[in-house]
C-alpha cells in the first residue's frame, strides 16, 4: 500500500508538469490550429537561461527562467508563425518543427552537447516523511505551483477582457476577429502564456533532474503531446486531465511493470496514444470547436 | 489518344535521371569522403522520393515514414551480415535469423518488402486518420519503433546495434535504385490511383463525394512509400556498415522533411531536387565546419553550424517560398515543343468541331440524343472509371476532372460541340457564349479574351455583355426580395434589388434622395 501511495505522489508530481506543458500546446492549438513542436525548446531556453545566472540569488534565477521562454515564445510567434498564419495545418506543423530544430542546434552551437548540471532550488531538496511515505518538498512546490497557475489561468480566461477575447478566438477565430478581437494581440498573449507555463515547467523539471542539455526539450514536448492528444487537442480541461492521466500511467508503469518489460514503458505510452487517436481522433474530451467542419 | 501526359512524364524522368547520373558519375573520380557523401546523397534521394510518394501525393504529413527505413535497414542488415559474424556478436539471436543470409543487394530488396508488409499491417488502423491526428499518430509510431529497436536485444542488439554489415562496393546499384525509385514514383503519380490521391489532397470532401475511396488510394501510396524507404534504409545500413537505433530517428526524419519541403512538397521534381540541393549544402557546411581554404582564406565555422544552416534554410523556404525551390512544379520543360506540336494539330477546324475529338462518339453526345438518354446512366466518371478514352482528345483534360453530372451543353454558335470535360459540361446558362468557358479551345486567355469576344458579338446576341446584364436584372426583379436585402422599409422596393446596387449613384438618386452620401456609414 505504501508503494502504491508513493507511486501516486510521483504520478501527481509528474502529472502536474505534464499538465502545464499540455496547456501551453492546447491554448495555441485552440486559437490557430498549430501544434507547436517548438514549445519543448522553450523549456530548454529557460533552463539555459538559468545556467547563465546560476550563481545569483534564487529570485533572479527564477525570474530569468520564467522570462526567457516568454521572450522566445513572442519572438517565434512574430518571426516564424505570424507570416504563415493563413497556411494549412501541415505547413504550420512543419514550420514549428523547423523552429524547434533551429533552436535545438543553436543551443548545441553555443553551449555544446554535454549536459550541464545545476541545482536550482537547494532549499527544496529535503524530504518530508509522513506515514511511511517520503515526499520531497519539491513535489509540494510542484503541485502548489501548478494549482496556483491553473487557478490564475482560469480566472484570467473567465474574468479579464483579454481572456474573453482568447476564448472567443478559440471558439471561432474569424467571427471573433469580425467582432473586434485583435488577432495579433490574442495570439501573442497565447504564446506569452505558453512561454510562462513552459518556464515554470522547465524550472520544476530542472529542479528535479538537475540536468540541462540541448535536446531536453524533445522529451518534454513528447509528453506534452501525449497529454494534449489524450485529453483532446484544444481543450484546456482535457490537457490537464491528459497530463495527470499520463502522469499516472508512466508512474505506475515504471513502478509495477516487470523489469524486462519496463524498458518498453515509453512504447506502451505511445501505443496508448495511437489507440486513443485511432478510436477518437480528436482526443478523449473533444471541445465543440475542435470538430472539423467541411 | 492524348500523348501529353506521357511526354511530360518522360520529360520529368529524363531530367531527374540526368541529375541523378551527374551525382553518380561524380563518384568515380571523387575522394573517399566525397564518395561517402555522394552515396549518402543518392540514398537520401531514394528516401525522399519514397517520403514524397505518400506525403506529397496525399498531403498527410506522416512523421513516421522513417520508421519504415528502420525496418528495412534492420531486415536488410541482418540478412547481409554473415552467419558467423552474427553468431559471435549476438549469441542470443534466434537460430533461424543467424542462418538467414543473402547477398547485399537482395537483402536491400527484402528489406524494402519487409517495410512494405509492415506498412500494410500498420495501415489497417492508421489510414483512416488525416490532418493533425495522422501527424501525431505517425510520430508516435516513430517513437514506438525506436523504443522497440533500442531495447529488443535478441534481434536488434539494443542500443549497441548491428555491426559487420558488408559495405557497399560501388555506387552503380544505388544509382539504378534511385532511378528505379523515381520511375516508380512517376508511374504511381501518373496512374489513376495517384491522380485520385492528388484529388483527395486538393479537396478531401469533394473527392469523397465523387466516389473516390480515399483510404484505398492512401493505402497504396503508404505501402509503396514504405517499400521505397525500406530499400533506402537497407542501403543506409550497408553504407555505414553498422546500425544503431539513433541512425534512423528524429534527425533523419528532420533531414528528409527538410529535403522535401525545401524542394517542393507536392512535386517529384521537388523531392529529387531538394534532396540533392540539401545534400550539397550539407556537404558545404560540413567543410566549413571542418575548416577549409576558400580564396586563400581559411574559413572554419563552429561545431553545429551545419544543422543551424539547414534549419535556417528550411525556415526561410517555408516563409519565403512556401512551395519550395521548384515551386512544386514538375520539370516538364523538355515536353514543351512536343506540347505545342500536339496542340497545333488538335486545334479545332471548321469541319472538325471537337478539335481532334469525335463529338458524335462522345458519351455526352450519346446522352444528349433522346433515344439513349434514358438507358444511359447520368453519372459519367472520367478519370476514375473506364471512360478514359473518351476525353483523351480534350485539351483541357487534367487529373482534377472527376465524375460529374452531365447536362446537355448548348450547341455553340460556330464553336466546338459538347465537350465532355468537367468545366464544359457544367450546367451552363444559355446566354453564355461557349468560348467564355475556361479552358475552351477557343478561349486563349481565360477571362480577358472571353470578354473581348463577347463584346464583338452582335448586339442582340445572347452572349453579348448587355444581354447578360439585362438577363441578370430581369432575374433579380422577378425573384422575391429577401428580407435582409430590403434595406430601407420606408422607400419603394428596388426592382433590381441587391444590397450592393443600392450604393450605386443611379439608385441613390432614385431611391435614397435626401440622404447624404456618408449617412449610411454613420449609422
Amino acid at each position: 500500500v505504501t508503494t502504491f501511495f508513493q507511486q501516486l505522489v510521483n504520478a501527481v508530481t509528474l502529472g502536474s508538469i505534464y499538465a502545464l506543458l499540455g496547456i501551453g500546446i492546447s491554448l495555441i492549438f485552440g486559437i490557430m490550429r498549430l501544434v507547436n513542436f517548438a514549445q519543448g525548446e522553450l523549456v530548454m531556453v529557460g533552463a539555459y537561461g538559468a545556467t547563465i545566472v546560476q550563481h545569483r540569488s534564487w529570485l533572479i534565477i527564477l525570474l530569468v527562467t520564467l522570462a526567457t521562454p516568454i521572450v522566445f515564445a513572442l519572438a517565434m510567434e512574430r518571426i516564424a508563425f505570424r507570416p504563415i498564419r493563413q497556411a494549412n495545418d501541415a505547413t504550420l506543423l512543419v514550420t514549428s518543427f523547423a523552429v524547434s530544430y533551429l533552436l535545438q542546434n543553436v543551443a548545441l552551437l553555443i553551449f555544446s552537447g554535454t549536459p550541464r548540471s545545476i541545482n536550482l532550488a537547494p532549499a527544496l531538496d529535503e524530504s518530508v516523511r509522513a506515514a511511511g511515505l517520503v515526499i520531497p518538498k519539491l513535489d509540494f512546490a510542484t503541485v502548489a505551483a501548478t494549482a496556483v497557475l491553473l487557478v490564475a489561468l482560469s480566472l484570467f480566461l473567465a474574468r479579464t477582457r483579454l481572456g474573453l477575447h482568447m476564448r472567443a478566438a478559440a471558439e471561432d477565430f474569424t467571427t471573433a476577429r469580425l467582432l473586434g478581437v485583435r488577432a495579433n494581440r490574442v495570439i501573442a498573449a497565447a504564446f506569452a502564456i505558453s512561454g510562462l507555463l513552459c518556464g515554470v515547467a522547465g524550472y520544476l523539471q530542472v529542479s528535479q533532474t538537475g540536468q540541462v542539455f540541448p535536446t531536453m526539450g524533445l522529451d518534454s514536448i513528447l509528453v506534452a503531446f501525449i497529454a494534449t492528444t489524450l485529453g483532446g487537442l484544444g481543450s484546456l480541461p482535457g490537457a490537464v486531465a491528459g497530463g495527470y492521466l499520463l502522469g499516472v500511467i508512466s508512474a505506475f508503469m515504471g513502478g509495477y511493470l516487470p523489469s524486462n518489460l519496463s524498458v518498453y514503458s515509453d512504447a506502451f505510452a505511445y501505443l496508448f496514444v495511437i489507440i486513443v487517436l485511432i478510436t477518437r481522433p480528436a482526443g478523449l474530451i473533444t471541445p465543440r470547436t475542435a470538430r472539423s467542419r467541411v | 489518344m492524348n500523348r501529353r501526359p506521357v511526354i511530360r512524364g518522360l520529360s520529368v524522368f529524363v531530367v531527374l535521371s540526368v541529375l541523378i547520373s551527374v551525382a553518380a558519375l561524380w563518384y568515380g573520380p571523387a575522394s573517399l569522403t566525397l564518395q561517402t557523401t555522394l552515396a549518402q546523397a543518392l540514398i537520401y534521394v531514394v528516401a525522399t522520393v519514397g517520403f514524397y510518394v505518400f506525403v506529397g501525393n496525399s498531403g498527410v504529413f506522416s512523421f513516421g515514414q522513417v520508421s519504415f527505413m528502420t525496418v528495412g535497414a534492420y531486415v536488410g542488415g541482418l540478412l547481409a551480415i554473415t552467419p558467423a559474424n552474427k553468431a559471435t556478436a549476438q549469441p542470443g539471436m534466434p537460430a533461424f535469423l543467424i542462418s538467414a543470409h543473402t547477398s547485399p543487394y537482395l537483402a536491400c530488396l527484402i528489406g524494402g518488402l519487409a517495410a512494405g508488409v509492415a506498412a500494410l499491417i500498420l495501415s489497417v488502423p492508421l489510414i483512416r486518420l488525416s490532418g493533425i491526428a495522422a501527424s501525431l499518430t505517425s510520430f508516435a509510431v516513430l517513437q514506438v519503433v525506436y523504443v522497440v529497436t533500442a531495447n529488443w536485444g535478441a534481434v536488434t542488439n539494443g542500443e549497441s546495434g548491428l555491426a559487420g554489415i558488408p559495405l557497399l562496393g560501388n555506387v552503380t546499384e544505388l544509382w539504378i535504385t534511385a532511378i528505379a525509385a523515381i520511375a516508380i514514383a512517376l508511374l504511381f503519380q501518373q496512374s489513376r490511383w495517384g491522380r485520385r490521391l492528388v484529388a483527395s489532397r486538393e479537396d478531401d470532401a469533394a473527392a469523397r463525394a465523387l466516389g473516390i475511396g480515399v483510404h484505398r488510394e492512401r493505402r497504396i501510396a503508404f505501402v509503396l512509400s514504405a517499400f521505397i524507404m525500406g530499400i533506402a534504409g537497407a542501403f543506409e545500413a550497408e553504407l555505414l556498415g553498422a546500425l544503431v537505433p539513433e541512425t534512423l530517428y528524429i534527425t533523419a526524419t528532420t533531414q528528409i522533411l527538410i529535403m522535401l519541403v525545401v524542394g517542393g512538397t507536392t512535386s517529384l521534381s521537388g523531392a529529387v531536387t531538394g534532396s540533392l540541393f540539401i545534400s550539397l549544402v550539407t556537404e558545404l557546411l560540413r567543410r566549413v565546419q571542418a575548416g577549409t581554404d576558400f580564396l586563400g582564406l581559411n574559413i572554419k565555422g563552429p561545431v553545429g553550424i551545419q544543422q543551424v544552416g539547414l534549419a535556417v534554410i528550411m525556415l526561410l523556404t517555408l516563409l519565403l517560398l512556401p512551395k519550395g525551390i521548384t515551386a512544386s512544379r514538375e520539370f516538364t520543360f523538355l515536353a514543351a515543343p512536343f506540347d505545342r506540336l500536339i496542340r497545333r494539330r488538335s486545334r479545332p477546324q471548321p469541319d472538325d468541331p471537337g478539335g481532334g475529338y469525335d463529338v458524335s462518339e462522345s458519351p455526352v453526345a450519346k446522352l444528349n440524343s433522346p433515344l439513349q438518354s434514358i438507358s444511359q446512366p447520368s453519372i459519367l466518371c472520367r478519370s476514375c472509371h473506364d471512360h478514359r478514352a473518351d476525353h483523351r482528345g480534350c485539351p483541357d483534360w487534367n487529373p482534377r476532372h472527376l465524375p460529374v453530372e452531365q447536362d446537355s451543353a448548348p450547341s455553340a454558335p460556330g464553336g466546338a460541340g459538347p465537350c465532355p470535360c468537367f468545366r464544359h459540361s457544367r450546367r451552363l446558362r444559355a446566354h453564355r457564349a461557349p468560348w467564355h468557358r475556361r479552358g475552351h479551345p477557343q478561349a486563349q486567355s481565360d477571362r480577358v479574351l472571353a470578354g473581348q469576344q463577347r463584346r464583338s458579338l452582335p448586339r442582340g446576341h445572347a452572349g453579348h455583355p448587355g444581354a447578360l446584364r439585362r438577363c441578370a436584372a430581369r432575374r433579380r426583379a422577378g425573384s422575391d426580395q429577401a428580407p435582409g436585402q430590403r434595406l430601407y422599409r420606408d422607400r419603394p422596393r428596388c426592382p433590381t434589388a441587391s444590397p450592393q446596387r443600392h450604393l450605386g449613384d443611379t439608385h441613390r438618386r432614385r431611391y435614397q434622395r435626401g440622404r447624404p452620401r456618408h449617412a449610411a456609414r454613420r449609422r
